[in-house]
């Protein structure tokens, strides 16, 4: 009896010795995944030209900390800068984007040191002296309606837009309804349903 | 003759190996009514929305810079998939319709009392996840009215606290938010709307619908009424599709009110004209909670069962003046943005 109760306190002392372990990793993990404030970018402009001199605010960030700010997009991974932080976690930052970055949709980021993403924001990067480049991963979209609004007064009103069907696409349209409708009606005719004999 | 006995045999054999025999199972005369067959009518439009949802996928980009543009390269350069999405709007619209016209049956036939409690509370469920899919259809056109829905949410997310901080930009600030409500609604909602529509069939199948009489016929006779039903409403939605286009507005321009919501939110937007950015809150709040409590509320007949239906009632008329109200009532700013001259 006696042994019995020493091996189970022994057992016991073990999983508690285990558990607390496991529990100190859970909280270092945990502490390192939670080590940066996540930060706020803000812009002048979110879409400015490649070659453009650029303002970024940088907010709520880890004070007296370092952060790296790049552009992620179709050009690649290009980092623009190492920014210090102040004391109240924000910094100010003039950044020249190199006219070398290939037009198209950017995210900005910043990275903290040990290069988790600690804040981001959509840009567009234009071509120098281009007012709107086509978009990446979409097919040529030169003249196409839409496109002239981007900058303008909103509006909620529906675009005007040339829908143009070919007489095949509209013809197969009307066939599948027409078929639909067919089958639908067949069904329907054919429901009329017979009362079961109730079982004795 | 042995050509039709043999087509006859063909089909036997397949129905034995598919156990369509296990449909053929006695159910309520009273099932084969209209009234019956709308939310099998609402599976329908879902199946019409998957389908024609599986191939937009293949089109619409969700990065917010792209959004509107594949868009408009779907309307402009390829008719086809601009046809199926104009029947994925419309059958969106006909889901929506028919399974408020399904609640409301059910609620006045009582179709939520013991045992079928969980069967009600599975549709409110579902019911919210269809909001939740049509908001998130609405914000990935990434146009004015998109711009402007992303903007209540995010302001009624955080009037919600924490509970709103999924639909806050900075909650991953790695992938933007329109990316998130893509993944939302190609993804997690419609993985909780079947895990959730299995359980309301599976409670429909072995609880039975709430269909009075001692009348019985073969649910294979109400499967072919439903399917004839679905068949002429896939015709219904497609021909509203080839003759009414779904619009699309140009690219939305943060910092606006200039939109209305589409119809199906045009009640929250009257509270908000109401009670200002709380309604937004308090509408769907009153709307979801009261139909959380009818099984409790009305549990056997009495005074509590009247007051409950009486208040239903009153809620589904001040639903439908609420929309009408707002469709015709001048536009209002409800985040204090500018009007854009309006």
């Amino acid at each position: 009896m006696h042994t019995f109760r020493h091996g189970s306190s022994a057992r016991w002392m073990r999983i508690g010795a285990i558990a607390l372990i496991a529990l100190v990793l859970s909280v270092a993990v945990y502490g390192n995944a939670e080590a940066h404030d996540q930060g706020t970018l803000k812009l002048v402009s979110k879409t400015f030209r490649a070659g453009d001199s650029l303002v970024v605010l940088g907010t709520k960030f880890t004070p007296d900390d370092e952060v790296t700010l790049l552009l992620l997009g179709v050009s690649g991974r290009i980092t623009l800068a190492k920014v210090p932080t102040d004391t109240a976690g924000g910094f100010r930052r003039v950044l020249l984007v190199p006219a070398s970055v290939a037009p198209g949709q950017y995210r900005l980021l910043a990275e903290a040191i040990d290069g988790d993403v600690v804040a981001g924001l959509d840009v567009m990067v234009t071509a120098a002296a281009a007012p709107m480049a086509p978009m990446a991963g979409v097919a040529n979209m030169e003249g196409m309606p839409g496109h002239e609004g981007m900058a303008t007064d909103p509006t909620g009103e529906a675009l005007s837009i040339d829908r143009e069907r070919s007489t095949a696409v509209t013809a197969t349209a009307i066939l599948l309804i027409i078929a639909c409708a067919a089958a639908g009606a067949m069904f329907l005719r054919g429901s009329h349903a017979n009362p079961l004999e109730e079982q004795s | 003759m042995t050509e039709a006995r043999s087509t006859a045999t063909r089909g036997g054999a397949i129905a034995e190996r598919l156990a369509l025999s296990a449909l053929d199972y006695p159910t309520p005369a009273r099932a084969n009514r209209w009234d019956f067959m709308l939310g099998a009518l609402t599976l329908v439009s879902l199946v019409v929305l998957a389908l024609t949802g599986i191939v937009l996928t293949q089109y619409y980009n969700p990065a917010p810079l792209s959004a509107h543009d594949s868009l408009l390269y779907i309307i402009s350069n390829s008719p086809a998939v601009s046809l199926l999405r104009d029947t994925h709007v419309w059958a969106a619209s006909a889901a929506l319709a028919l399974v408020f016209a399904h609640l409301a049956a059910v609620f006045w036939r009582r179709g939520f009392r013991n045992p079928r409690e969980g069967m009600w509370w599975s549709g409110v469920v579902l019911l919210i996840l269809l909001f939740g899919l049509a908001f998130t259809g609405t914000a990935l056109r990434a146009d004015q009215e998109a711009v402007e829905a992303l903007a209540h949410a995010a302001a009624g997310a955080k009037f919600a606290g924490a509970a709103g901080a999924l639909l806050s930009a900075d909650f991953t600030p790695s992938t933007p938010l329109l990316s998130r409500l893509y993944a939302f609604h190609v993804s997690t909602l419609p993985l909780a709307l079947i895990a959730l529509m299995a359980l309301h069939l599976w409670l429909v199948r072995n609880l039975g619908v709430s269909a009075v009489g001692p009348e019985r016929v073969r649910f294979t006779s109400h499967l072919r009424l439903i399917s004839g039903a679905g068949f002429v409403l896939v015709a219904i939605v497609a021909s509203a599709a080839l003759i009414w286009p779904a619009a699309l507005s140009a690219p939305g321009v943060v910092g606006f009110e200039v939109t209305k919501p589409s119809w199906p939110f045009l009640w929250v937007y009257a509270a908000e004209n109401l009670f200002g950015m709380a309604g937004m809150l308090i509408a769907p709040a009153v709307l979801f909670g009261f139909l959380a409590l009818v099984p409790i509320t009305d549990r056997h007949d009495g005074r509590a069962a009247q007051i409950t239906r009486v208040l239903g009632a009153v809620l589904f008329v001040l639903m439908i003046g609420a929309i009408i109200y707002a469709a015709i009532a001048p536009g209002q700013s409800h985040l204090g943005m500018d009007m854009g001259g309006v």
